[in-house]
């Protein structure tokens, strides 16, 4: 007898089985293909960005089918934190914004960021923002907004009222700081309790030290050719951050808070504070009820290290934010898309103008409308676009050296007693300590 | 007869092997989420891990080589130590003394064992935030104080003097924290026989004597829940510190606790952080089996 193996209707049965699977299976293969069913998640620190860039992310929706899970995990320090910890389990964000000095370097180093060297936009990357996109000669990350370091915004009100002039030299902000404190007004608003803000002042003061006393000093101190104890820059520096402990330029920096002494300024109790140009919008006008009726700010360039004219204190820039991918995404098309359409110049432009950075990263995007007080400094002082001070700053030192930096000038603000030579050493310890992480660092 | 199979859990303890079946869901969650993830912090605590990659090195006991060899990691095991000697004494006296003065019946002491509870139904970090406007240098409320009654010249910046700021988190940790202490020692003192204090009454003894020989003998299983309670509470706090000050003003109240996640995410140095870890872990062990073995041979004398 021969042996059939179905029956027809049984044949019919799973003709019209498989006819139906074959069809679902198209279907959802199709769907799969299409770019709406993917999702990009994408992380960042500042909760405000989730409505300031919507129009870009709704754009980029729109053209390209692909949602955007915009997320805004933490601002302050733990953004950093969190990231890691989502790198460290296997769940990063596919795209993810990255502060300045917030680890973009280290999770390069750690092979947790695509290499990003064969994107269209590379050949636009300026000097500046190419010196702080790169790790190991690779480029990790696609710098947005390119700021000016910190600059002292002043009440000018009170600097009238008490016939202040702004000051061009450091003997002249000293003087001032003392006539201030006379008037029983805090002459500089610091907010050292958060930490962070004593980088406003150590950013500041070390690039004007090193261009003046040591240009080389990163280079020669990862070469194992001089030391912080030895260096003259480094010394300059120490006494003079020490100084500004005893000079009664701050009222209890170490226990004041950001916000703290942002209120203290804006409430006109404090003359001046330091920030960068992102703060400018801050000041003028933005601040809600805590702004005084008569507020009225100014601002001119750390008057650290003034050289040849009034005009020359040296300001050095920063790339303030970046976008990085995530090696392991399984978004990769997508995620490199985005960064893509982030590039272009009416977006990267609309992006510069909503946090006010005097230009970009990239080569073709202009800041519209950027605040007086911005445009103002930008007329003086001598702005280093050729390298980025404040990624060279970070990537030319190991991780744990800002923190010991940070805690010396908490011991000397705080009257626990740090000299020079102490603090010298301690940033040589902590150097030789974080070392053996600093695998070829990019090193100003 | 049919025998049922008994499962020996420990000395003089054993279960059936039906009630044993029981415990397996809550074991099974305790190694999950206890067990496998302390074990592998004790793996790491012998690795160089930065905290980001899969893999880490073995290096042997070079973590701990580092931290016993360098000055700089005594002074967060010094100040951990101030923090839970200074909360281990006053949480316990105060507890205690509250206790006291609020035991017995009444509408008065019932509203004030009340009210003196309402601190313990907020978090220590909501208390944190409350307390860091206290001690806020400018507009803090104790400063203010101190200027409305002509005492300006007892001002500090009370979080930002590394003279003052210790002592201010444990003042912040000890008045958040009292009310629970209080509570234990309020159950314990409603165990004491009345009968016992009037038979020493009646012997001649005084308030005193009978506090000596009476209550705190009687209070001892009290002190096995609340001084271990303290001194474990002391050594890994974290919460509190990191709100308040985050360790400065320049390291000054830095903790082993905020040491091991300074280390893990600022210094991307999670190896040693473990390390750090288990030796918390340690002191933490020998703290409290210390004092439990303690109290019990008190306990055992009386």
């Amino acid at each position: 007898m021969k042996h059939r193996f179905l029956r027809p209707r049984h044949r019919r049965v799973a003709l019209t089985v498989v006819v139906i699977g074959a069809s679902l299976s198209v279907g959802v293969g199709l769907g799969a293909a299409k770019p709406a069913d993917v999702t990009l998640n994408i992380t960042t620190w500042n909760p405000q960005s989730i409505d300031q860039l919507k129009p870009i992310n709704d754009a980029f929706t729109a053209k390209y089918h692909v949602t955007v899970n915009f997320q805004a995990l933490s601002p302050g320090s733990d953004y950093a934190n969190l990231i890691g910890t989502r790198f460290a389990s296997g769940n990063p964000p596919d795209v993810l914004f990255i502060q300045r000095g917030a680890g973009g370097s280290t999770l390069a180093a750690s092979k947790q960021l695509l290499n990003l060297s064969n994107q269209p936009w590379i050949s636009r990357l300026t000097p500046a923002g190419r010196s702080s996109a790169s790790y190991n000669g690779t480029i990790y990350t696609m710098p947005l907004d390119v700021n000016f370091q910190d600059t002292v915004y002043y009440n000018t009100e009170l600097f009238n009222k008490l016939g202040l002039n702004v000051p061009t030299s450091w003997s002249q902000f000293i003087a001032i700081c003392q006539k201030l404190n006379a008037a029983g007004i805090v002459p500089l608003a610091m907010g050292g309790k958060d930490t962070w803000p004593l980088g406003t002042i150590d950013q500041n003061m070390i690039p004007a030290d090193i261009r003046r006393y040591d240009p080389t000093f990163f280079a020669k101190r990862y070469a194992g050719k001089t030391t912080f104890s030895s260096s003259p820059a480094w010394h300059h520096f120490a006494r003079d951050i020490i100084l500004m402990g005893q000079d009664t330029i701050f009222h209890d920096p170490m226990a004041t808070t950001w916000p703290d002494s942002v209120n203290e300024f804006v409430q006109g109790k404090a003359a001046m504070m330091i920030g960068g140009n992102w703060i400018a919008p801050v000041f003028n006008g933005t601040y809600g009820q805590a702004t005084v009726p008569s507020f009225k700010v100014g601002d001119f360039v750390f008057p650290y290290l003034a050289r040849h004219s009034p005009n020359d204190a040296f300001m050095a820039v920063t790339v303030g934010t970046q976008l990085a991918i995530a090696a392991s995404t399984k978004q990769k098309k997508a995620a490199e898309e985005y960064l893509n359409f982030f590039a272009s110049p009416p977006n990267l432009s609309k992006f510069i103008t909503i946090y006010q950075g005097p230009t970009a990263g990239l080569s073709g995007a202009h800041a519209t409308g950027l605040d007086p007080l911005v445009t103002n400094i930008l007329k003086t002082g001598i702005l280093s676009t050729k390298r980025t001070f404040g990624e060279c700053l970070i990537n030319s030192v190991p991780s744990n050296f800002y923190d010991t930096l940070r805690t010396d000038i908490g011991k000397a603000w705080s009257g626990q007693g740090m000299t020079v030579s102490q603090m010298l050493s301690d940033l040589d310890n902590a150097y030789n300590q974080g070392r053996p992480q600093m695998t070829k660092a990019y090193l100003c | 007869m049919r025998r049922v199979s008994r499962v020996r859990l420990a000395r003089g303890f054993r279960i059936g092997l039906g009630e044993a079946i029981f415990l397996v869901p809550g074991l099974a969650l305790f190694g999950a989420f206890v067990v496998w993830p302390s074990g592998h912090a004790f793996y790491y605590a012998f690795t160089n891990w930065n905290g980001f990659t899969p893999s880490a090195t073995w290096v042997g006991l070079r973590n701990f080589r580092a931290i016993f060899a360098s000055s700089a990691s005594w002074s967060p095991v010094a100040t951990t130590l101030k923090y839970t000697v200074g909360t281990g004494i006053l949480l316990n006296v105060l507890g205690l003394g509250l206790a006291l003065a609020l035991n017995g019946t009444g509408r008065l002491l019932s509203l004030l064992r009340s009210l003196f509870l309402i601190p313990l139904t907020l978090s220590l970090v909501a208390t944190s935030y409350v307390w860091n406007f206290i001690f806020s240098p400018d507009q803090g409320t104790l400063n203010r104080l101190l200027r409305m009654l002509h005492l300006g010249s007892l001002q500090r910046p009370w979080l930002g003097d590394p003279h003052t700021a210790l002592w201010s988190i444990v003042a912040t940790a000890v008045w958040q924290g009292t009310a629970l202490f209080m509570l234990i020692y309020l159950a314990g003192l409603q165990g004491v026989p009345s009968d016992l204090h009037e038979a020493a009454s009646l012997d001649g003894a005084g308030p005193v004597r009978r506090f000596w020989h009476i209550t705190v003998p009687m209070l001892v299983p009290a002190f096995l829940i609340c001084i271990p309670f303290s001194l474990i509470g002391g050594l890994k706090v974290f919460d509190v510190v990191q709100v308040m000050t985050g360790g400065g003003p320049g390291g000054a109240t830095e903790t082993l606790a905020t040491a091991v996640v300074k280390q893990t995410f600022t210094y991307q140095n999670a190896g040693y952080a473990t390390a750090l870890g288990v030796v918390l872990f340690a002191m933490t062990l020998i703290a409290a089996v210390g004092s439990i073995l303690l109290i019990r041979r008190f306990e055992v004398r009386h």
